[in-house]
């Protein structure tokens, strides 16, 4: 019985959830009443798979699908991005009451209880209603110019929810290229991105403190872990802004207005870390600014967020062990906190790992793909992996080979990271021995 | 006089002497009496960097120098690459001294302690070094014969042996050895020198150690550490990379050869790209694949205190070792029951995150400065310098002023880098009075 209930992991359990979601997904989107033309099973595994794991990288044009194919599609967006919200909460609040005992005795205490994560659940559940019902209504308006009050509410809840999730997936023929003049428009679409995109831990602090300033309560700091998600997002959206309005500026955004300009750049900065949403066409785009894209799109979003990458905190605790190694420090520290060792580790190893699939991903694709060149399909498989499916449009045109290849690495973004995060959860077995060292010549 | 002294640490003075090295070369190469032609003074710099960096990457072909050049060329690439062996065994082995303590705790002794040894060994390595490039160039002779008159057979037999032993790969023949593609014995030759000079003598002691003791007293000694990563690394990139070579290439650009010589090729290729750079064949029909696979062989590069470049096999094994051990939750990283300090993971790891940085950065750089180059050559140009490998796509000589520029800071970075970074992180750590409470975060 005990063997039994240890094989049931939290990483299992995220994987087979997510495999059954896609797998429902799969034959719902089969079904006569959903599409319009027939479409091959692959294509149909595809999309469900990017639905699930809010990528938004299309091999079928949504138009092909049936309103009702189009609401599968919506309901799979909204159970993977919410459904790895609360599941990684869940997890993840499970993980801290571990560490309970390491938390009394440094004289604090950690306020996630077992009672408390069902209130959690149900603040994500309804903050995430909320916030897609209030972006709809104000999406709609715009969409009534050009549809009909169904069709326009249709499409106003689609983009809500999508842009929400970060799943950057668009029903219409151009993508938001038709809105690229209205501000308002996608700014609040960025908004919605940038929510979904910055983490339940952060809602709930950035919450907790606006209630406080209104009840005129005692001031109370951020934990770290929201700090660091601050920082890195700002200098990552400041600095991602910058660079491609100074690299775009002589190529394809010669024509606008400086204002309009940084706007567009702004937008994609927030756009690429996850959801996908694009103002550019990638063909135009000078070879500089698509490694810049890629690296953004790698990095993404917070964790406990609806988005993909290797998060902010992994990247801000690499960069800072780095420095800590380069100073020929002992601890890593952030903002007067040290950070454990255990850690450190596991930033190290997703990026290293994550690093290691994207080359071995595309060495693989590249071998299989003739027609296509190496930027093209290295931007593929981060775009897959970050769960960003900016349009490339060269998965339409992948071999069966290539789609399953590009499927695997959607759902290793989505729950690769965290499970290797739970894998590490594991009680550490405690070898009763050590090797001796013996020191080897690097450099 | 203690500051003076403090002012030349190791690192700077490794810093110093090749740029020193690099413009002398440069300064040697601009005289009338070393080229044919006029030649801009950034394509010298170049052409003196590369040498001295042993990598190999040309943007002017080598018919622009006259003999007279050849010959400083030639002395640039052995400075170059004796300079960088005996200089890491040097303060490697003062580094190693700084560990004695440990060393002689753990019941060791390591024998390279005294100035005395030290100039014992250093003529050791120069012996060895001259002799193994003399009999590179007796045995190259014989099929440069058959093609040039004596006096230039046996100097370009001795330029290719140095330069296959230094790793640079820098040819005169204008194909790298592509001509020799269904003549499996001179390749050969060229992949004995390669390996020899890439493998480091660390490992060449070792073994003549090993070689010597079993002739004398028929005691058997076992390998170090090092010498086991080093072979086993070593021997699995190169029969994993000539292996995938032969099986991508087979129906193409090795295609007009025979199963037995493709193979061969490929092979012997895969000696060559881990830092020499010889070209065993044609690259601008490559597959993408292939591309992508020899950028990560010539990033790792070669081993230790050896000619070649790039981040080295034992950094490389070592930082897989850790990535295993992270994943298997271990404290300690393992390797043939032997665990790691963990000094030295951190500075494996040090390495391989800084120089992935330089290369992005540089690729960064390129990709703006480049702009009618595609993403894959211009990513290959700036790892094959880092690697100081020298493999090209065939790019080198359209790179603007500011490329080439790029490019012989790479070439410099990747040469000292790596030992530059260890000497520098070897300095005793600080040991600060504090520590700021611990804080998780949520990661992933």
């Amino acid at each position: 019985m005990a063997e039994k209930r240890l094989q049931i992991s939290p990483g299992r359990v995220l994987l087979f959830s997510y495999l059954f979601i896609i797998a429902a997904g799969t034959f719902l989107l089969s079904l006569p009443q959903s599409r319009l033309i027939s479409i091959p099973l692959i294509d149909l595994i595809f999309t469900s798979a990017s639905c699930t794991c809010v990528t938004g990288i299309k091999v079928v044009p949504l138009p092909y699908f049936t309103i009702f194919g189009q609401s599968i599609i919506l309901c799979l967006i909204q159970l993977g991005g919410i459904g790895l919200m609360t599941l990684s909460l869940f997890f993840v609040s499970l993980f801290l009451n571990l560490g309970m005992a390491t938390q009394i005795m440094a004289g604090e205490m950690f306020e996630f209880r077992w009672s408390r994560i069902k209130t959690f659940v149900a603040m994500i559940v309804s903050t995430t209603f909320i916030i897609e019902l209030l972006a709809t209504i104000y999406l709609y308006f715009p969409f009534r110019e050009m549809f009909s009050p169904k069709t326009a509410l249709f499409y106003a809840f689609f983009h809500a929810v999508s842009a929400f999730c970060n799943a950057g997936l668009s029903p219409l023929e151009g993508g938001l290229q038709p809105f690229a003049n209205n501000t308002p428009f996608m700014l609040v679409i960025a908004l919605l991105v940038f929510i979904g995109s910055i983490g339940f831990v952060v809602w709930l602090e950035v919450g907790n403190k606006i209630k406080r300033f209104f009840l005129k309560a005692k001031h109370q700091s951020f934990s770290l872990h929201t700090k660091i998600v601050l920082m890195t997002t700002g200098i990552i959206l400041a600095a991602g802004t910058t660079l491609t309005w100074l690299l775009e500026q002589n190529n394809s955004l010669k024509d606008v207005s400086l204002f309009k300009a940084l706007f567009i750049s702004f937008f994609n900065t927030i756009s690429l870390r996850s959801a996908g949403f694009e103002l550019f066409d990638i063909a135009t785009l000078m070879p500089a600014t698509i490694l810049l894209f890629l690296i953004l799109m790698y990095i993404g979003g917070s964790p406990g967020s609806m988005s993909g990458g290797i998060k902010t905190t992994t990247l801000a605790l690499f960069v800072t062990t780095m420095a800590t190694i380069v100073r020929n420090r002992d601890e890593v520290e952030l903002f007067g906190r040290r950070i454990p060792k255990d850690q450190i580790y596991r930033a190290i190893s997703i990026i290293v790992l994550s690093v290691g699939w994207i080359f071995l991903a595309t060495f693989a694709l590249l071998v299989v793909e003739h027609d296509f060149n190496f930027i093209q399909v290295f931007f593929e498989v981060v775009s897959a992996l970050s769960l960003c499916g900016l349009p490339t449009k060269i998965s339409t045109s992948f071999s069966f080979f290539g789609k399953v290849v590009i499927i695997i690495t959607m759902l290793l973004g989505r729950v690769g990271s965290l499970t290797l995060v739970f894998a590490f959860w594991a009680r550490k077995k405690k070898h009763l021995y050590h090797y001796p060292e013996e020191r080897v010549v690097i450099g | 006089m203690r500051k003076v002294a403090a002012q030349f640490s190791p690192g700077r003075i490794i810093v110093l002497s090749f740029l020193f090295i690099i413009a002398t070369g440069a300064f040697l190469l601009s005289l009338p009496i070393a080229r044919t032609v006029s030649i801009p003074f950034i394509d010298i710099l170049f052409m003196a960097a590369t040498s001295t960096c042993v990598a190999g990457l040309s943007t002017i072909p080598m018919t622009s120098f006259t003999p007279f050049g050849h010959v400083i060329i030639t002395c640039l690439i052995q400075l170059g690459g004796l300079g960088l062996m005996t200089f890491s065994f040097f303060f490697i082995s003062l580094f190693f001294d700084l560990g004695m303590t440990t060393q002689i705790l753990a019941g060791k002794i390591l024998d390279l302690r005294s100035w005395a040894r030290v100039k014992r060994f250093l003529v050791i390595i120069f012996t060895t070094t001259f002799l193994i490039e003399l009999a590179g160039a007796l045995l190259l002779y014989m099929p440069l014969r058959q093609r040039f008159p004596a006096g230039k057979a046996a100097f370009y037999a001795l330029f290719h042996s140095v330069s296959a032993f230094c790793n640079a790969g820098l040819d005169l023949l204008g194909d790298g050895v592509t001509s020799f593609q269904t003549r499996p014995l001179v390749l050969l030759i060229f992949a004995a020198l390669i390996f020899s000079g890439g493998i480091g003598f660390f490992f060449w002691f070792e073994l003549a150690n090993k070689i010597k003791n079993r002739i004398i007293t028929g005691a058997k000694s076992r390998f170090s550490l090092h010498a086991k990563i080093t072979l086993s690394t070593t021997t699995s990139l190169i029969l994993v990379c000539g292996i995938a070579t032969w099986l991508l290439e087979r129906n193409g650009s090795l295609g007009h050869l025979s199963n037995t010589h493709s193979f061969f090729v490929s092979i012997f290729h895969a000696v060559s790209i881990r830092s020499a750079g010889f070209q065993f064949f044609d690259l601008s029909q490559a597959t993408f694949a292939l591309l992508l696979l020899f950028v990560m062989l010539m990033y790792i590069g070669a081993n230790s205190g050896s000619t070649g470049g790039g981040i080295k096999t034992t950094t490389f094994a070592v930082f897989v070792a850790t990535i295993g051990a992270i994943v298997r939750n271990r404290d300690d990283v393992e390797f043939f029951g032997r665990s790691i300090p963990i000094g030295q993971v951190y500075n494996a790891i040090a390495i391989v995150v800084l120089s992935s940085m330089w290369i992005v950065f540089a690729t960064f750089l390129l990709l703006i400065t480049e702009q009618s180059l595609s993403f894959i050559q211009i990513l290959f140009e700036t790892v094959s310098a880092f690697g100081t490998c020298g493999l090209s796509t065939g790019i080198t000589a359209q790179l603007s002023y500011l490329g080439k520029v790029i490019i012989i800071t790479t070439m410099f970075v990747g040469r000292i880098g790596s030992l530059t970074m260890v000497l520098a992180l070897s300095k005793t750590r600080k040991k600060a009075l504090y520590k700021y409470p611990e804080e998780r975060i949520a990661i992933g």
